[in-house]
């Protein structure tokens, strides 16, 4: 067990170099900053001055050392923008409410899926099934962002029934997280109906019939638990990778999460923050990995320690 | 047991996560209901670039905070005329290089401190004393600036010139001693001064909230609270005002249309020249009769009706109308397809591919429309124009910090104090518009700087002729700023492009 977690924390912190690496040789890449951070008709001295400042007149292996060892010391480097405020700081701030918006939008999803699929399985029906995964299958061509402005003309503009954006007001998540929940519906309903199915077929469900058990039972209580690992583990990784897909989202419903701050910053050549950024994205979407595999271990036996 | 448990615990954490986000409260429009004065939201596209230390942030979102927390010596009403503020009366030495500015004697900052001479000599002595910050760019001509008696104040410059009061109307006076002690960051953090609003709260890239100052020296503010919520996308505030999420906000004039039921439409010809910039250094540009035929080539009514919805006017100099310099005896050049063919033919042009270069969802509304429509037009006289589209970041940075667009360019210029100067100075004095860095086009850019009044306009014209006859920018348009507003707000909004929430002006 020690030696499986201390080989995927190693994975991790080369997963998250890598994405270090990567964010600061691109943003490297796109220039210095200053033509950003100062007024159109600042002097050539005063940007000159300001790259300077920052670090940019020195070779991109020399900052890139230094970022390297401030990291290892635990300094993340201030924003460009927000000076005096460690970079990490404003990605911290945001990320609850990435997080919000990414869980309420997969407990949408879950619950809608979860809740269609035991209908299916239960009642046995294949038009009910298909139906659902007709639908499903619709929302799911629809881009989000499309979906997203639909929600928007017409509960919010036509029936003037929910905040059309911000996060100021409770009820601001529910479009955004409807639009990713239903999103993703149709991911869980065939992953889940599938896995059901699969399990229906197995041998202790025909013992648990010839020992007289009532359909309800069945499903729930011994087709349910077996089939539902895979829709966990599709479920751990997304919550893992939803971060980058939430910028169109955060985008569309002006909702002042990760995705807003790090396309801003990239916008902005902010490159501290993108950076830090894109360690805790890396970051979640590892630990997320890790803890899919730690938890079906614990909810299977077959898997522990494979 | 734990595993006959998992399923059912995980429906229903989910079944709680979506409850609490569904349970609590009902209230969700912003905007306050049986109050006495309402409180408003507007939807801000950018937060100020840096801290917003009104001493050290220069950027225009940072204004539009400034403008309604700080006062300055003077400031340009929606029109942008030059007011009183602070400032009750101003004259200049005879050659334009000493400037007595005679200040209120009743006016004092939020924290109850008077506002005095000496506040005002040390906001500029600050800012003065540190090129870092971006309105120093302003203060070039600035040289030091005295206390001559507690409502006295006296500047003096290093050159003659004659628009100095313009650069007065965007310097935020700030409190000496709360300053001081706080410092930039922290001062910018717990601002005081002594505008119509006074700061309440800010969390960086989601809003900045500000109160009605009760104690405001000047008519009361119309509004309790108003919160500059940080919106990028402008679907996003179109939708909010349409649905009463936000009260104000800055729209495209292809979403005009869109307005309807309680959101209505607010708009005011705007301080800005949307123009072609040409690298004329090296290439088919390098000549003067291609640049002259490329102007003469574009149709820019048929840009303003066809592209822009008419919401604009074609631009006859690259100094928009409501600015301080523009010359109205200037007319605009006709369209003239024949003579471009036949300067191009003069010119040995022989379709050699010209660049032109623009940001795509940056500053300029439907600039991708915009520049298609100009290639289309260049093209039917036979000039070929490669399309090169990057984002706004990578276009300024081209353009204001490498300065190597090879080519044409598609940008604009909007002077926030209303003043032609800047706009001049990077257009034809060396700045980073100027690729042809005329020593002659500089010499008329100091000479503007030496007379005032009328004399100053004529100067400006004759700086605008110099550009015609060389076409080394060919201006485009006057883009109108468009906003939505909900019905009946107590706003208009201003040439500048700021936001303030203060008295409406009569």
């Amino acid at each position: 067990m020690t030696r499986f977690v201390g080989r995927r924390l190693l994975q991790a912190l080369v997963t998250i170099f890598a994405v270090v690496l990567i964010a600061f040789v691109f943003g490297r890449l796109a220039g210095s900053p200053a033509a950003q951070l100062l007024p159109e008709n600042a002097t050539q001295e005063q940007r000159d001055a300001l790259n300077a400042e920052l670090g940019f007149d020195r070779p991109v292996i020399v900052q890139f050392g230094d970022y390297l060892g401030g990291l290892l010391r635990g300094d993340f480097q201030n924003s460009y923008r927000e000076t005096g405020t460690s970079s990490m700081a404003l990605v911290a701030e945001r990320l609850p409410v990435s997080l919000h918006l990414g869980l309420v939008g997969l407990a949408f999803a879950l619950v809608l899926a979860f809740g269609a699929v035991l209908i299916v399985q239960y009642t046995g029906s294949r038009i009910l099934r298909s139906t659902v995964l007709s639908v499903g299958s619709v929302r799911a061509s629809i881009p989000d962002f499309f979906f997203g402005l639909l929600l928007v003309l017409t509960l919010s503009v036509h029936l003037g029934w929910l905040p059309s954006l911000g996060n100021s007001a409770p009820l601001s998540v529910l479009m955004p997280a409807l639009t990713i929940g239903t999103g993703q519906f149709v991911v869980y309903t065939r992953l889940l109906d599938n896995s059901m199915s699969l399990e229906g077929a197995s041998d202790y469900v025909r013992t648990a019939r010839a020992r007289g058990e009532g359909r309800a039972f069945i499903v729930f209580r011994e087709v349910l638990p077996n089939a539902i690992l895979p829709v966990l583990t599709l479920a751990g990784i997304n919550l893992g990778a939803f971060l980058g897909g939430l910028v169109l989202i955060e985008n569309v419903f002006a909702w002042p999460g990760l995705g807003q701050l790090i396309v801003g910053s990239v916008y902005a050549r902010d490159f501290p923050v993108v950076q830090s950024g894109m360690i805790v994205v890396a970051a979640l979407f590892v630990a997320a990995n890790l803890l899919v595999d730690l938890v079906q271990g614990v909810l299977d036996p077959r898997v522990r320690l494979a | 047991m734990a595993r006959r448990h998992a399923p059912v615990l995980a429906l229903g954490l989910a079944l709680a996560l979506t409850l609490t986000a569904c349970g609590s409260g009902s209230d969700t429009a912003a905007s306050g209901g049986e109050q006495e004065l309402p409180s408003i939201t507007l939807g801000a596209v950018t937060e100020p670039t840096a801290v917003p230390d009104p001493l050290v942030d220069g950027s225009l979102a940072g204004y539009s905070y400034y403008y309604n927390v700080f006062d300055s010596l003077t400031r340009l009403d929606a029109s942008g005329e030059l007011q009183p503020l602070l400032a009750t009366e101003w004259t200049s030495s005879e050659d334009l290089t000493e400037w007595t500015f005679t200040l209120r004697d009743d006016v004092t900052f939020s924290n109850g401190a008077p506002l005095t001479a000496q506040d005002v000599a040390f906001s500029y002595t600050t800012i003065l004393e540190n090129p870092a910050s971006d309105p120093y760019t302003y203060m070039r001509p600035l040289e030091s600036v005295e206390v001559v008696d507690e409502t006295t104040v006296l500047f003096r410059l290093n050159t003659p010139f004659s628009p100095f009061p313009s650069i007065t109307t965007s310097v935020s006076i700030v409190p000496e001693d709360v300053y001081t002690e706080l410092g930039s960051e922290g001062f910018a953090d717990a601002p005081i001064g002594s505008g119509p609003y006074t700061f309440a709260s800010r969390t960086p890239g989601v809003e900045y909230v500000i109160e009605r100052n009760p104690d405001y020296w000047g008519e009361s503010a119309p509004f309790e609270q108003v919160t500059f919520q940080t919106i990028a996308d402008a679907d996003a505030r179109l939708n909010g005002v349409l649905s009463s999420s936000l009260d104000v906000a800055l729209i495209a004039p292809n979403q005009v249309d869109s307005l309807t039921g309680a959101a209505t439409l607010a708009n005011t010809e705007s301080n800005g020249v949307t123009f072609l910039g040409a690298n004329s250094t090296s290439g088919p540009l390098a000549d003067v009769r291609v640049r002259e035929a490329i102007e003469l080539a574009i149709d820019k009514d048929a840009l303003v009706t066809g592209v822009l919805s008419g919401r604009a006017a074609v631009a006859t100099q690259m100094i928009a109308p409501p600015v301080a310099g523009f010359d109205p005896s200037i007319e605009a050049s006709e369209t003239d397809v024949d003579r471009a063919e036949e300067l191009l033919a003069e010119a040995g042009y022989a379709g050699e591919p010209i660049t032109l270069s623009y940001a795509i969802g940056g500053r300029i509304p439907l600039s991708e429309e915009i520049v298609q429509a100009v290639q289309g037009m260049l093209a039917d006289v036979g000039v070929t124009v490669t399309l090169e589209g990057m984002d706004q970041s990578t276009f300024s940075s081209r353009v204001y910090d490498k300065k190597d667009i090879g080519g044409l360019y598609l940008n604009t210029y909007a002077p926030s104090q209303m003043d032609g100067d800047p706009v001049v100075e990077d257009f034809f004095a060396g700045g980073y518009n100027d690729y042809a860095m005329s020593p002659e086009s500089a010499a008329l850019v100091q000479a503007t700087r030496e007379v005032a009044g009328e004399e100053r306009i004529a100067a400006y014209g004759d700086l605008m002729t110099f550009n015609i006859d060389n076409r080394q920018m060919i201006p485009l348009y006057v883009p109108e700023t468009n906003y939505a507003t909900t019905d009946g707000l107590a706003w208009a909004p201003r040439a500048d492009g700021l936001f303030l929430f203060g008295a409406l002006e009569k």
